[in-house]
């Protein structure tokens, strides 16, 4: 079968509306206004590899002080309990609460590396013209940008546990300075994903297959 | 070949979001579930652009959202003192505790994205309703389409149900009424996303602004 991509006849289509236009130049760094919701258009996102690997990366480094640091602190008449993210899962599997620490786990620990993980591959094999299964690719890279709002979990939880226990002396619990860590790395890797342009993908590909 | 006989020749292929690929849609008839022969992604073929359902969808989801936000949606007590669970109150005590940009990021995700993604596309979808070109009607909607993936209520619902989880050992939690809305604007912004018709209002706006 033979695939004819929108690029090499001199088509393209808005980012936003997905309007179809017509490419009217050749200079990679051109931008065009879309007529008909007004985004700039490219044939392809400028510089997207390079962003999507700073944005990574940032996330990357931001990951570890996120991980070692204290992520929230529970005290129970004037005692307090700081814990990290991992400290936290195992507090749960401990009290038998294993449905629960499954989805915290998954959701703060296993979505942000499997993410990274995810985009590193995508990134890698862009650059180096891996001959990976180009539809395995593309499902990735969908996954990657579905599971990417999930990682808020942690942090959705934080704000309410510390706004339900919020009684001076008796019981607190309160965020700490991974809780913000945690969440500019969940936001760089969001961000990471967004601006890799899924159609790189399959540009170096064959006519065929 | 030249532009003119290219252009003329792929004018009914359309093109695949994910992969650029070239494709010839079948007929309107034919319903959505659409799939891109080449990567598999779903392909949106020519919808109406109906704007009835997203646009009641938009309305029960601004109706809940004050008393999603404003109300209590959990109750606790632990040895006789009460204590409440408020969107706005979490936003709140997390600013107090020196958690500014976690604030800001809480306050984004769960109450602003939400709510400014209802007032555009309610904006959006009832002039291209009536038919009005208003001022920045395409930009309005553009900014909407920009918010999707920052607007999170699914995530706060299960951040809800694994608070309540980790509290029980400690406190009695109980839902307040809050929570019954919460649940309803969450609802509603998936019923928006399931009926709305993004291509069809886009080429609506289009009509519109070309008179």
């Amino acid at each position: 079968m033979q695939w004819v991509s929108a690029k090499s006849v001199g088509l393209t289509q808005c980012p936003v509306c997905h309007k179809r236009l017509r490419w009217l130049a050749s200079s990679p760094n051109f931008k065009q206004r879309c007529p008909r919701c007004g985004a700039g258009v490219r044939q392809r996102h400028y510089g997207s590899v390079g962003q999507s690997w700073a944005l990574t990366l940032t996330a990357l480094i931001l990951l570890i002080p996120a991980n070692l640091l204290p992520i929230m602190t529970v005290s129970q008449f004037g005692e307090g309990m700081p814990s990290t993210i991992m400290g936290g899962v195992v507090l749960l599997l401990h009290h038998g609460m294993i449905p629960i620490a499954l989805i915290v786990f998954i959701a703060s620990i296993a979505v942000p590396f499997l993410k990274i993980s995810g985009i590193f591959v995508l990134l890698l094999s862009v650059q180096f013209k891996w001959r990976i299964s180009r539809r395995q690719r593309t499902l990735m890279y969908r996954m990657v940008e579905y599971i990417g709002k999930w990682s808020m979990l942690d942090l959705f939880v934080i704000a309410i546990t510390a706004k339900l226990v919020d009684m001076g002396k008796i019981a607190s619990i309160e965020g700490n300075a991974a809780a913000v860590y945690f969440g500019l790395a969940v936001v760089m890797t969001m961000l990471a994903a967004m601006v890799f342009d899924q159609r790189l993908i399959w540009d170096s590909s064959p006519t065929s297959g | 070949m030249n532009d003119t006989a290219l252009e003329h020749k792929t004018i009914d292929f359309a093109i695949c979001h994910e992969c650029d690929v070239l494709m010839r849609l079948p007929d309107a008839s034919v319903p959505s579930a659409l799939r891109c022969p080449r990567c598999s992604s779903p392909v949106k073929g020519h919808g109406s652009g109906e704007i009835a359902k997203p646009l009641s969808a938009v309305a029960a989801g601004l109706i809940f959202f004050g008393p999603a936000n404003f109300m209590p949606i959990l109750h606790m007590s632990i040895l006789g003192i009460e204590s409440n669970h408020t969107m706005i109150g979490a936003v709140r005590v997390m600013a107090e505790g020196n958690m500014v940009p976690v604030a800001l990021m809480v306050l984004f995700c769960s109450v602003l994205a939400p709510f400014l993604e209802f007032s555009l596309l309610g904006i959006v979808l009832a002039q291209v309703a009536l038919g009005r070109n208003i001022w920045l009607l395409p930009n309005l909607f553009r900014f909407y389409t920009h918010l999707d993936s920052w607007a999170m209520l699914e995530v706060y619902m299960i951040g809800l149900l694994v608070s309540v989880i980790k509290l029980i050992g400690m406190a009695s939690v109980t839902p307040g009424i809050g929570l019954v809305c919460f649940v309803g604007m969450m609802l509603a912004s998936i019923a928006v996303k399931v009926t709305l018709d993004r291509h069809g209002v886009w080429r609506r706006i289009e009509a519109i602004c070309n008179g």
